[in-house]
This record gives C-alpha cells, sequence and structure tokens, in this order.
C-alpha cells in the first residue's frame, strides 16, 4: 500500500517535529544539569573514627548509619550484632544490642533510620524484622515477621519512615517494597521481581524518604535508584543507560547501589559499592556530584556502604571495608532546585 | 616404698583386660563427636548483602552447629554436629536461594 503524497508530507512533518521536541528536552535535560554540577564541588574530609574490632567504638563490618535530631550518629555494626551511638564528633556514647531473638537483641542489624518520632528504626536482615528502639537503646516493638506475604519479610536491608508516619522497609529477597501504616498494620506492597521497566526490583536494599514525601529506593542489583510518589506510584528511575540497569563506573551510573539516603533540600545521596564513592543527585536524578575513590586514605573508600546528612548538612560515609566512619563537610554551594 | 603382690598384679592385669573394649569405645566415641567442618566456596561475596543472605538462608541447614562467612575470601566455613549427615543437595539449594551459585563444596573425609 502506498501512502498519498499529503500523508506523507504529514509523517514527515509529525516525525521532523518529535525528533526536534525530543533533542531541545534532551539538550535542555544537559544543560540544566551542567548548571547545577557546576554549582557544587565535592565535599572536604573533615574526621574519621573507628578501627577493626569489637571494643567499644571500633567496628567488624559497620553497614548502616543516621542521625538523630540532636546530630548523634548511630552506626549498625553488623558483624558485632549492635548499634553504636557516636556524638557528631565521633566521640563514642553508648552500644547496645547482641546477637539472639529477644527484645534488644539483634541479627545482622542492617540500615536504620532514626524517624521523625524520635525513634529508632532497625532493619534486622536474619531476624525478617524491623526492631524499633528509643535513643537509649530501649526496645520499643517489633515490626514484621519471616515469609512472603503481607507485612512479611525475607531479609529487610533498610527502612524509612514518612512524615504520616508510615514505615517502608527494602525486603530485599522479596524483591518488593513493604509499607506499614502508623500502627504497624501492612499496607501493599510496592514494586515486584524484574528488571528494566519501573516498578521492578531486583534485590532493593535501602529506602528513603524525599522532603515531599516521595519514597526513593536503592534497586541494588538493577544498578539504579526508582523514585515513587507518596501514594507509591511510579514516578521516575535513574542509573545506567535510561536507568534499564546496566551497571557502569561513569558518573550517573552505578555498580551495585547499597543505599540511599535524601537530605532536607532533597538532594539524593547514593552509596556506589563497588565503584568505591558516593554520588549525589537532584530528586529527579540529575547528577550533581560525586566523591571518593579506592583507598584507604582519608577521603577514599573501601566499598562503602550507607550515607548521611546531619542537620548543618555535614556527611557521614560508612566505609565498610575500612571499618571506619568519615565525616564530609557539607555540599558546598547550593543548586537552583534549592 | 612397698613392693608389689602377685595379686596385685595378677589384678590390674585382669582389670585392664576388662577395661580396654570400652577404651576402644571411647575412642570410637571421641571420633563421632568430633565436629564436622565443611567448605563452601562461593564467587561475589565481597557484597554484605549477599554474605549475610547467604549466611541466612544457610543457617537452617540441620545439624549446622556454626557459620562462618571469609567475604574477601568467597569463602563459607559450616560447623556440623558430630554424626549428622551432610546433606550436599540441601547446602547447594540455600546458597541458590541466596542468588548464588556453589562453586565447589569440600567435605570432611568422613562424608566422602
Amino acid at each position: 500500500m502506498h501512502a498519498q503524497p499529503e500523508t506523507r508530507l504529514i509523517i514527515r512533518c509529525s516525525a521532523s517535529v518529535m525528533f526536534s521536541v525530543l533533542l531541545i528536552f534532551f539538550l535542555f535535560q544537559s544543560v540544566h544539569a551542567e548548571e547545577l554540577k557546576a554549582n557544587l564541588t565535592p565535599p572536604h574530609f573533615l574526621i574519621q573514627w573507628g578501627t577493626q574490632g569489637s571494643a567499644l567504638g571500633e567496628f567488624e563490618r559497620p553497614i548502616g548509619i543516621t542521625v538523630d535530631g540532636d546530630d548523634f550518629v548511630y552506626v549498625s555494626d553488623t558483624g558485632n550484632q549492635r548499634i553504636q551511638k557516636f556524638t557528631a564528633q565521633g566521640k563514642f556514647v553508648l552500644s547496645w544490642g547482641k546477637a539472639g531473638k529477644e527484645a534488644g537483641m539483634l541479627d545482622r542489624p542492617m540500615h536504620l533510620t532514626a524517624a521523625h518520632d524520635g525513634k529508632i528504626y532497625v532493619a534486622e536482615y536474619a531476624n525478617d524484622r524491623i526492631q524499633v528502639f528509643d535513643h537509649e537503646g530501649n526496645s520499643l516493638a517489633f515490626i514484621g515477621a519471616s515469609g512472603t506475604g503481607k507485612g512479611e519479610f525475607d531479609a529487610p536491608g533498610g527502612v524509612a519512615v514518612d512524615r504520616q508516619g508510615r514505615i517502608f522497609v527494602a525486603d530485599f529477597y522479596n524483591h518488593r517494597v513493604q509499607p506499614f501504616a502508623e500502627n504497624y498494620s501492612a499496607l501493599a506492597q510496592i514494586g515486584k521481581k524484574g528488571r528494566i521497566f519501573g516498578g521492578n526490583f531486583d534485590y532493593p536494599a535501602d529506602v528513603a524518604i524525599g522532603p515531599d514525601d516521595s519514597l526513593y529506593v536503592a534497586d541494588s542489583y538493577n544498578n539504579r535508584i526508582q523514585k515513587f510518589s507518596p501514594e507509591g506510584k511510579f514516578v521516575t528511575k535513574w542509573g545506567g543507560f535510561l536507568g534499564t540497569g546496566i551497571k557502569g563506573n561513569s558518573s550517573g551510573s552505578f555498580d551495585v547501589a547499597t543505599a540511599i539516603e535524601v537530605d532536607v533540600q532533597g538532594r539524593v545521596y547514593v552509596a556506589d559499592f563497588y565503584n568505591h564513592r558516593i554520588q549525589v543527585f537532584t530528586g529527579d536524578g540529575d547528577f550533581l556530584v560525586e566523591f571518593g575513590v579506592q583507598g584507604s586514605a582519608p577521603g577514599e573508600f573501601e566499598r562503602p556502604t550507607d550515607m548521611t546528612v546531619d542537620s548543618q548538612g555535614n556527611i557521614y560515609v560508612v566505609d565498610f571495608g575500612n571499618n571506619r566512619i568519615q565525616k564530609f563537610a557539607p555540599l558546598t554551594s547550593q543548586t537552583k532546585h534549592d | 616404698m612397698k613392693t608389689l603382690s602377685f595379686k596385685t598384679i595378677s589384678l590390674a592385669f585382669l582389670l585392664s583386660l576388662l577395661i580396654s573394649p570400652w577404651s576402644g569405645n571411647f575412642t570410637l566415641q571421641a571420633t563421632e563427636t568430633q565436629d564436622q567442618q565443611v567448605i563452601v566456596n562461593i564467587d561475589g561475596l565481597s557484597c554484605p548483602f549477599c554474605a549475610y543472605g547467604v549466611e541466612k538462608k544457610l543457617k537452617i541447614l540441620a545439624g549446622l552447629k556454626d557459620i562462618e562467612i571469609k567475604m574477601n575470601e568467597g569463602q563459607v566455613l559450616l560447623t556440623f554436629e558430630a554424626g549428622v549427615t551432610i546433606d550436599v543437595e540441601a547446602i547447594k539449594e540455600a546458597v541458590e536461594d541466596s542468588g548464588f551459585t556453589a562453586r565447589e563444596i569440600i567435605l570432611p573425609k568422613s562424608q566422602t
């Protein structure tokens, strides 16, 4: 079948218009990202603390980190089966937990979060639960149980709490995010196992909440970040080519994204595990800045697993392979989004 | 110092004969009470989410007494209770359930 000359003209014009629109869009995105990137420089190294061991203030494979409203820092010292609390200057304050299932005991504490309600939520990978503590380490409650059903976990890796009090859990081996209401009743899961498309997960290890209650997921083995609306609807994804999950080491690509954090200005921090660096993005995934290279000198990382930002904008990074915490100064300038 | 009488020596000899079969059993018992160690070599264990995932899945194996993950070496050391028959297929399944494949499973000599 042959199209009429007028039809061909219309098709050609439409294609040209579409191509131009796409070109302008990508050009705008690229210029926009460059503008944002140009305004930020990698943060300066400030201090570090910790070394390998089991004494107070020492670490054995630390994984998670969070800071509370008073800028106390909490670290999940996973190999030692405990949580350690420090001042913002790295001075040891207290420690709690030992291996077990009873209240107050822990089994492989991974990512943790100090929520707006003043409580510390700890994802227990091997106990398949979230344990809730007060700031002194007293156990308050458990959330979840082992399994694949609603409200159950198979190795919860990370936890976040939004401003409505809802709790979101990265359910690693169930390849989903399991939300709970403020009263700990389970809500409908977000996502399912899969690749490429939005809403599909491959071993998600962490979650974070943005200032507008958007949900961000470290879709770890898809090597990407996914963003969802507060209602749980997929919004966008990034990491590698069009967020399809192809791993890489260029800016904006990941080689296993093990953790995610969002600061009060909505900037998204990602622990890029095998690339030994932290990458920072806008809330929509535009690359801003990165810092860290492989090594053990100050400012260098050996497989970072998590990071957090305090009220002053200081950044704390869990340097997993070096068994230490490193603290960095705030990002030096404001972005045009702020 | 007293010298040993013939009677005492004979009694001791008889007693040693009586005890000897038991002592043989004790030796056997001692062998059976030794823990059995299995080495599982797995590639890609340097990520803690993977390593502790493998640990979690292997923990449910029957008769498992202890588990040690050597992340940098990509090795898992399993210690089983004495006398337990080690189920190699169960080990393989547990490793696969954690998203990996066991490259090599080295059993104790008693189970090969």
